[in-house]
C-alpha cells in the first residue's frame, strides 16, 4: 500500500526559502512575554490570588540565561533556511524550551515552599504559559511542515519523554497544581478513566450510527440532503442544553421500564451523557464517511465491479482503502471534539475531568480548574497527534 | 462467441436498446458505433451484467449470460472503460494482477503473467511494475487498463471507448498495439466508440446504432459503400462519407494490373489504405501510383479514377 520512502517532494513545495518568518515571530512574542510577564505567582494560600515572580526573580541569572540562550539557538536556526535538519533542530530546540521552562517553575516552587511555609502556593505565570505555548506552536508547527515522517516524529518524542521524566522525577511536586492532584490522586485516576469511557463509549455510538447513516447516505444519494439536514439540527443545539434535554425522557422511559435502571440506565449520570456525546458524534461521523466514500473516482468502483469483485470485496480493495485518509480524519477530529464535550458530563452527574473544573469554579480554586482543564487539553492533544501518526502510517510517500 | 438475441433495456420508460440481434464471431473485433444516446455502451454493459437485459438473450459461448454468476461471468470476460479505472493506491503490478489474484492464482504465476502483459502492453515491467497510477502518463495508465483487462487470459474483452480520453497521437499508437495485441492472442473484442476512424482502423465488423436500434451490420469497406440508410450516412460523415470511405478500402481492392507498370516512383503497399494512396498523389501531385504485390504477384498501378470508381 505504500510506497518505497523517500520520494522527494517537489522543490517549490520546500518552503523557508527564504527567512523562514514564524518561528522568529514566536520567539520576538515569547522573548516580550518573559520580560512582562510574572513567570510564576507565589500565592499565601490556595484561595487567595497572589503576586508575579518575573523569571529572573524565579530562577536566576542561570535559569533566565538558558531559556534566553534556548531562544536565540531557535531564532539563529530559523534564520538559516539553507541548513540540513533546520526543523528537527528547532523541534528539539522547542521541546527543550518546554522541558525546561517547566523544570525551571518546578524548582521555583520548591524554593518559594522552603522559604515562606506549607500553605504557600506556586502557580504557573502568564510568563511561563506563553513560553510553555510557544515551545508547542515550534513543535507543531515543524512536525506539520516537515516532509520526512522520522524527522516529523523524533522532536515530538524527545519532547514527551523530557516531560514524562520531569513528571516522574518528582521535581514539580511543590508546584500548586501537583498539589493539587497529590491530595486527590486516587480521585483524579478514576475521573480520568471515567473521562475515557464516556469519550469512548460516545465515540462508538457515533461511529457505529453515524458510519451507518453515512453509509447510506452515499448508497442512497437522494436520501442525504434530508438526513444531513436533521443532523445538522442536532448540531446546533447548545451542548450544555443537549445534555439536560436527555435527563427528562431518559427519567421517564426508566420510569415506564424499571428494569433499564438495572442495567445503569438513568436520567443522570453516564446514559444520558454518552448518548449526548453519541449524538454530538453522529453529524461529523456520518459527514466524514459519506464524503469519504463519495471522493473514491468512480471509475475504480465500476473497474472493481466489472472485473468481478463481489460488492464485500469491493468495500475492502476499493472502498475503504481510498476512503481510509478522511475515514481517519473524521475518526480524529471527532475524537477531540468528543474529548472537550465530555467535560459536560459532570454537570449531569457523569463525572470525568469536568469534576475538578466545576469543583474549582465552586471554591474558586483556579489551579483545580486548570489540573482538570489541562488533562483535557493534554488528552485531546495526545489523541490528536497519534491519530495524526496512524495517519501517515496510512498515507503513501510524503509527496502526493 | 456472443450472440445477442432480440435484445430490448429500458431506463424508466425510456428504450436504450431496442430488440437488438447481433452475432460477434469469435477472434474478430466488433465495433457498437453511434452517437452519444444511441444504446451502445448499455448494449456492452449488458454483456457482463453490469446491466440486466429487460426482454431477449444474451449468448456468451452458447450459454446465456443469465444462467451465469455475474461474478464469475466478470472474471471471464475483461472490461476496459475509458476512464480507465486503475486503483489509485496500487501498483501497476498490483492492478493488474487483481483478476489473477480473484481467481486464485499462484503468486509465482502471477508474477509471470504481469511481466508478460506488461511487455505486450509496451511497457518494460523493469520500470513500471512498482510505479503508481498517477504517476504514469494517460496512455500509460490506459495500456496498463487493458493489461489488467487481460490478465486472466479472457476469451472475450469488452471496451467503452477506451482511448476516448487521450490525444490523437497517444490514441493511434494505442490502437495499433491494440492490433497487434489482438492479432498474438485472438481474443475477441466488442468495443464501444463514436469514433469512426478508430471504429474503421481497429474492426472487422461494425454494428451501428440509433436510438437504441441497430441500423446496419457489415464490414468498413460494406458499410461505409453502401449505408442502409440516411442515419448510417450521417453518422459516417455526411458529406464527406466519401473521405471516410477512402479510410475503410485498401489499394489491393482497386488497384489494376498495368501492363507494362508505367508508373514511377516509391510503390505503394496493397493493404495501405486509400486515404494513404490519396494523400500521397496529393503530395506528390501524381495521379497514378505503382503498387507492389498484386494478389496474383504482378506489379500494378492505382489510378486517381480507381479512388472514385462506385
Amino acid at each position: 500500500m505504500r510506497s518505497p520512502a523517500g520520494r522527494q517532494p517537489a522543490p517549490f513545495l520546500r518552503a523557508g526559502s527564504g527567512l523562514d518568518g514564524l518561528p522568529l515571530l514566536i520567539c520576538a512574542i515569547a522573548l516580550a512575554a518573559l520580560l512582562l510577564g510574572g513567570f510564576v505567582v507565589v500565592a499565601p494560600n490556595r484561595l487567595q490570588s497572589g503576586t508575579p515572580l518575573s523569571l529572573w526573580q524565579a530562577a536566576g541569572p542561570g535559569g533566565a540565561g538558558a531559556l534566553l540562550a534556548l531562544l536565540v539557538v531557535i531564532a539563529t536556526l530559523a534564520a538559516r533556511p539553507a541548513l540540513r535538519f533546520r526543523r528537527v533542530l528547532i523541534g528539539l530546540a522547542a521541546g527543550g524550551l518546554m522541558v525546561m521552562s517547566l523544570a525551571l517553575a518546578g524548582s521555583a516552587a520548591s524554593e518559594q515552599g522552603l522559604a515562606a511555609g506549607r500553605l504557600t502556593r506556586v502557580s504557573l505565570g502568564a510568563g511561563f504559559w506563553t513560553l510553555f505555548m510557544a515551545g508547542l506552536l515550534l513543535l507543531a508547527d515543524g512536525a506539520e511542515r516537515e516532509p520526512s515522517r522520522a524527522n516529523k516524529a523524533l522532536p515530538l518524542l524527545a519532547t514527551l519523554l523530557g516531560l514524562a521524566a520531569l513528571l516522574a522525577s518528582g521535581h514539580l511536586s511543590q508546584l500548586s497544581l501537583a498539589r493539587e492532584y497529590a491530595v486527590r490522586h486516587q480521585a483524579y485516576l478514576d475521573e480520568l478513566v471515567r473521562h475515557l469511557q464516556l469519550t469512548g463509549a460516545g465515540l462508538a455510538l457515533a461511529l457505529v450510527a453515524g458510519g451507518a447513516i453515512g453509509l447510506l447516505a452515499y448508497r442512497r444519494p437522494q436520501r442525504a440532503g434530508p438526513v444531513f439536514a436533521v443532523l445538522n439540527i442536532v448540531q446546533t443545539i447548545p451542548s450544555l442544553a443537549l445534555f439536560a434535554l436527555l435527563i427528562g425522557p431518559l427519567t421517564m422511559l426508566t420510569a415506564l421500564l424499571p428494569a433499564l435502571r438495572q442495567l445503569g440506565i438513568a436520567g443522570i449520570g453516564p446514559a444520558p451523557a454518552i448518548l449526548a456525546l453519541g449524538l454530538y458524534g453522529l453529524l461529523p461521523v456520518a459527514r466524514g464517511v459519506h464524503a469519504g466514500l463519495s471522493a473514491v473516482p468512480g471509475a475504480a468502483v465500476e473497474a472493481a465491479r466489472g472485473m468481478g469483485m463481489t460488492e464485500g470485496q469491493i468495500v475492502r480493495h476499493t472502498l475503504v482503502p481510498l476512503a481510509l485518509p478522511t475515514l481517519l480524519q473524521t475518526l480524529r477530529l471527532t475524537l477531540v471534539q468528543l474529548i472537550g464535550l465530555a467535560v459536560l458530563a459532570a454537570l449531569i452527574g457523569a463525572g470525568g475531568l469536568g469534576t475538578f473544573i466545576f469543583q474549582g469554579l465552586g471554591q474558586t480554586a483556579a489551579d483545580l480548574v486548570l489540573l482538570g482543564a489541562l488533562s483535557a487539553i493534554a488528552l485531546a492533544l495526545l489523541a490528536d497527534t497519534a491519530l495524526r501518526g496512524l495517519a501517515l502510517l496510512f498515507t503513501r510517500g510524503p509527496a502526493r | 462467441m456472443i450472440r445477442f438475441e432480440g435484445v430490448s433495456k429500458s431506463f424508466g420508460g425510456a428504450k436504450a436498446v431496442d430488440d437488438v440481434t447481433l452475432s460477434v464471431a469469435r477472434g474478430t473485433i466488433c465495433a457498437l458505433v453511434g452517437t452519444s444516446g444511441s444504446g451502445k455502451s448499455t448494449l456492452l454493459r449488458l454483456v457482463n451484467r453490469l446491466l440486466e437485459v429487460d426482454a431477449g438473450s444474451i449468448r456468451f459461448d452458447g450459454e446465456d449470460v443469465t444462467r451465469l454468476a455475474p461474478v464469475e461471468l466478470r472474471r471471464r470476460v475483461g472490461y476496459v472503460i475509458q476512464s480507465v479505472g486503475l486503483f489509485p493506491h496500487w501498483t501497476v503490478e498490483r492492478n493488474i494482477a487483481t483478476v489473477p489474484r480473484l481467481l486464485g492464482w499462484s503468486s509465482a504465476r502471477i508474477g509471470e503473467r504481469v511481466a508478460e502483459l506488461l511487455d505486450l502492453v509496451g511497457l518494460p515491467p523493469g520500470l513500471h511494475a512498482r510505479r503508481y497510477p498517477d504517476e504514469l502518463s494517460g496512455g500509460q495508465q490506459q495500456r496498463v487498463g487493458v493489461a489488467r483487462a487481460l490478465a486472466a487470459e479472457p476469451e472475450l474483452l469488452l471496451m467503452d471507448e477506451p482511448f476516448g480520453a487521450v490525444d490523437p497521437p497517444t490514441r493511434r499508437g494505442l490502437q495499433d498495439s491494440l492490433i497487434a495485441i489482438q492479432r498474438r492472442t485472438g481474443t475477441t473484442i466488442l468495443l464501444v466508440t463514436h469514433d469512426v476512424e478508430e471504429a474503421i482502423r481497429l474492426c472487422g465488423t461494425l454494428a451501428v446504432l440509433h436510438h437504441g436500434r441497430l441500423l446496419q451490420t457489415g464490414t468498413p469497406a460494406s458499410v461505409l459503400t453502401h449505408p442502409a440508410s440516411d442515419e448510417v450516412a450521417r453518422f459516417f460523415g455526411g458529406p464527406l462519407l466519401g473521405l471516410n470511405r477512402l479510410k475503410a478500402l485498401r489499394v489491393g481492392d482497386r488497384a489494376h494490373v498495368a501492363d507494362p507498370p508505367a508508373a514511377e516512383g516509391e510503390p505503394i503497399d496493397t493493404d495501405a489504405t486509400l486515404e494513404t494512396a490519396l494523400a500521397r498523389m496529393v503530395a506528390e501531385g501524381r495521379s497514378r501510383l505503382p503498387v507492389r504485390h498484386l494478389a496474383d504477384g504482378r506489379s500494378g498501378v492505382l489510378d486517381l479514377a480507381d479512388l472514385v470508381r462506385p
